[in-house]
C-alpha cells in the first residue's frame, strides 16, 4: 500500500466490511477495529462503545510488545495475543501480509475458541479482499486508483 | 587611540574596589592598551573578569611560549587560537596578556570564532594556583545560575558531584568540599570556573556566620571507605 | 536485585532509541513499527511500546532503560512507565519547529519527576541547528520554575562518552537532591550574580 492504511478509504471500507461480516457472526462481539502497526484506526464498529483512537494505540503497543517477546524467547512470530478479563477478552491478529493489526472485543456470552476462530476468519477476508485490489498507481492518491472493470 | 594602565598587588588575597590599580610587567603592548600581570592563567582570568565586570569593545590577546596568539572576544563570547583544547598548556610558559581595543578593520575580517565556555572552563580551572579567585568570598554561599554543557567540557566524576550539590543549593566552597568529600583546592577550582563563566548566583552571610577556622585538610577515602550510592558504583561499572 | 529505573522520553524522532542502544550493555529490546505520520517526523520507524536497555551493576543493581514513545497518543506508555522511574532524560530535536516549546509539553506530562529534580534535557541536532541554545532552554526552564536548575546539554545519542555524561549527571542530580533532603541543610534566598 503506498498510502497509508488509515488514509486510504478502500482499506477503510473493505475493513469495514469485514468487520460488520464478524459481527454477524459472533454475537458476543462488543467492539472490533483495524489499526496500522503505529496505532493509528483504520475503522472500527461500533460507534460509541470505546475510545476509538486510545484503542488503537494500545492495541499497537500489545501487538509490538507481544511480537518482541516471541522474538526474545525465539518461538517464531506472534501468532494472536489474548487478553483474557472478568468480564470478556480481547483478540488481536495481524491481517496477514499488511501493516494492519485486528483488535476485538468480545464479551464471556461465547468461547474463547470460537471468538478467535471469527477473529481469524475476519483477518483473513481483509487480506483476501486487499489481495482483490488492483495495485495501486504509485503516489497517485486513493480516489485516483484504477477501478477494475468486473 | 587611548588606553589606561591597571595595577595588580599579587600579594593582595581580598578583591579591592573595582578600580584598583596593578602594575603590568616591564614588556608594554605595541597597541596602547592594558597588560596585564604574567601569572600563568590567573593573568587571564583576571582580564576576563575585569572585562566582565567593565565591559569595553576590547579584546584579550594571550602570547605565550610555543603557541600563536590566543584571541579572545567577550562581546561575541568566541576565541581564536590553533592550539587545540585538548593540547591546552596547564601551566603556560613566558605568558604574556594584553588587552586591547577592536580594530574595527581586522574584526570585519575576522573569520568566526570558537564558542568560549570551554576555553573559559579550562582557563577558570587552572587559575589561581587552587585558591580562591580574588573577586570571590571564602564565606559567601554560591548556587548554579545554569549548569554548564558538560558534554562539551572535560570533567571528572567529582566535579560532576559537586556541581549537581550546587544546582540544588546555596554553598560555601568549605561545605562544597565537605559534602562531595572533595579536595577543597577542587571545589575552589570549580567555584573559579563557574564564577569566570558566569554560571553562579552568591549571597554574602550574616555576619555571626561567617567561618573562623581553615578549610579542613583533605583526606582522600580508603577505597572500601567510598560511597556505595548508584552514582559511585555506575562510576565503577563505566570506568569512569 | 534492585532496579533503578531510568526513563528516555521526548518527541518523536529525537533520538531516544539510539540513546539507549549506546548506554544499554544488552541488546536493546524494541517495539518500532512502520511510521505511517511522515509529516511529524520524516523517519520509517517510530516506537508503539517502549525500548529496553540495561546496564548491570554487580550483583546487587540494574539501571534499566526504558525509551517511551514521543507521541501523545500512547501517553497511556508514559503513565506505566513513569511510575516506575527514577528519573527522566529528556531528548529534544534541536532541529523541529518549536523545540522549546516541545520541552515544556513534555515537562508538564512528567511533572512529578521534574519536581523531584529528576530530569536532564539533551538536545540532539545542534549540529544542525545552533539554535536554541543551552541558554535558551536553561531560560525557559527557569521563566517556569526559578526554583529548579536543571541541567541541559547538547549531545549525540551516538556518542557513548556524551551519553554517559548525561546518565551520571541525572544519577548525581537524583542522589544530591535525596541527600540534602534527609540532612538538615536549608536553602536561603537567591543573591545578585557574581
Amino acid at each position: 500500500m503506498s498510502v497509508a492504511p488509515h488514509l486510504d478509504p478502500v482499506v477503510v471500507d473493505l475493513g469495514r466490511e469485514a468487520l460488520l461480516a464478524m459481527g454477524d457472526v459472533s454475537r458476543s462481539l462488543v467492539y472490533a477495529s483495524f489499526l496500522t502497526d503505529d496505532g493509528f484506526e483504520v475503522v472500527h464498529v461500533p460507534d460509541g462503545k470505546v475510545d476509538a483512537n486510545r484503542f488503537a494505540s494500545m492495541a499497537s503497543s500489545i501487538q509490538a510488545l507481544s511480537e518482541a517477546v516471541a522474538r526474545e524467547v525465539r518461538i517464531g512470530s506472534s501468532e494472536y495475543v489474548i487478553i483474557a478479563s472478568q468480564k470478556g477478552h480481547v483478540i488481536q491478529l495481524r491481517v496477514p501480509g499488511h501493516p494492519v493489526v485486528l483488535g476485538a472485543l468480545f464479551d464471556d456470552d461465547e468461547t474463547l475458541g470460537k471468538a478467535l476462530s471469527v477473529a481469524r476468519r475476519c483477518a483473513q477476508q481483509l487480506a483476501a479482499s486487499l489481495a482483490d485490489r488492483p495495485a495501486a498507481q504509485p503516489d497517485a492518491p486513493a480516489d485516483q486508483q484504477a477501478v477494475p472493470a468486473y | 587611540m587611548h588606553g589606561h594602565e591597571m595595577t595588580f598587588d599579587p600579594a593582595r588575597t581580598a578583591p579591592a574596589a573595582s578600580q584598583a590599580p596593578f602594575t603590568g610587567d616591564s614588556r608594554s603592548p605595541e597597541t596602547t592598551g592594558i597588560t596585564v600581570p604574567s601569572f600563568g592563567w590567573t593573568g587571564v582570568a583576571i582580564a576576563l573578569h575585569r572585562l566582565q565586570q567593565q565591559p569595553t569593545s576590547s579584546i584579550v590577546v594571550v602570547r605565550q611560549a610555543d603557541h600563536l596568539p590566543l584571541v579572545i572576544d567577550l562581546e561575541t563570547n568566541a576565541y581564536w587560537w590553533d592550539t587545540p583544547l585538548t593540547a591546552f598548556p596547564s601551566e603556560p610558559v613566558d605568558i604574556d596578556v594584553v588587552v586591547e581595543p577592536k580594530d574595527p578593520a581586522v574584526e570585519a575580517s575576522r573569520a568566526p570564532g570558537t564558542d568560549l565556555d570551554a576555553l573559559v572552563w579550562l582557563i577558570g580551572n587552572h587559575s589561581f594556583l587552587g585558591e580562591l579567585a580574588w573577586w570571590l568570598q571564602r564565606d559567601d554561599r554560591y548556587k548554579l545560575v545554569r549548569w554548564p554543557n558538560f558534554t562539551m567540557l572535560a570533567h571528572t566524576p567529582e566535579q560532576m558531584r559537586m556541581t549537581a550539590m550546587l544546582g540544588y543549593t546555596f554553598l560555601p566552597v568549605g561545605e562544597l568540599a565537605n559534602a562531595s568529600e572533595s579536595d577543597p583546592a577542587e571545589a575552589r577550582r570549580l567555584i573559579n570556573a563557574f564564577s569566570l563563566m558566569r554560571l553562579l548566583r552568591a549571597e554574602s552571610p550574616e555576619p555571626s556566620e561567617v567561618a573562623v577556622s581553615a578549610d579542613p585538610v583533605y583526606v582522600p577515602p580508603a577505597p572500601q571507605q567510598r560511597r556505595g550510592g548508584l552514582f559511585s558504583r555506575l562510576r565503577d561499572r563505566l570506568g569512569l | 536485585m534492585a532496579e533503578h529505573v531510568i526513563l528516555f522520553g521526548g518527541p518523536m524522532g529525537a533520538g531516544k532509541t539510539t540513546a539507549i542502544e549506546t548506554l544499554s550493555e544488552t541488546e536493546v529490546v524494541r517495539t518500532e513499527a512502520a511510521n505511517t505520520d511522515r509529516e511529524t517526523a520524516d523517519k520509517d520507524t517510530t516506537t508503539v511500546a517502549l525500548d529496553y536497555g540495561e546496564i548491570t551493576l554487580g550483583d546487587t543493581d540494574k539501571v534499566r532503560l526504558y525509551g517511551i514513545p514521543g507521541q501523545q497518543r500512547f501517553d497511556f506508555m508514559w503513565s506505566i512507565l513513569k511510575e516506575r522511574a527514577k528519573g527522566m532524560v529528556l531528548l529534544v530535536n534541536n532541529d523541529a519547529a518549536d523545540p522549546v516549546g516541545e520541552m515544556l509539553a513534555f515537562l508538564d506530562e512528567f511533572r512529578d519527576l521534574y519536581d523531584r529534580g529528576g530530569v536532564v534535557v539533551a538536545a540532539t541536532r545542534s549540529d544542525v541547528s545552533a539554535t536554541p541554545t543551552v541558554a535558551d532552554y536553561s531560560a525557559a526552564l527557569t521563566e517556569r520554575r526559578p526554583d529548579l536548575v536543571v541541567p541541559v546539554f547538547t549531545v549525540d545519542p551516538r556518542e557513548e562518552d556524551q551519553m554517559r555524561t548525561v546518565l551520571m549527571t541525572l544519577v548525581a542530580n537524583i542522589e544530591m537532591r535525596e541527600m540534602f533532603l534527609t540532612s538538615t541543610a536549608s536553602q536561603p534566598t537567591s543573591a545578585a550574580a557574581r
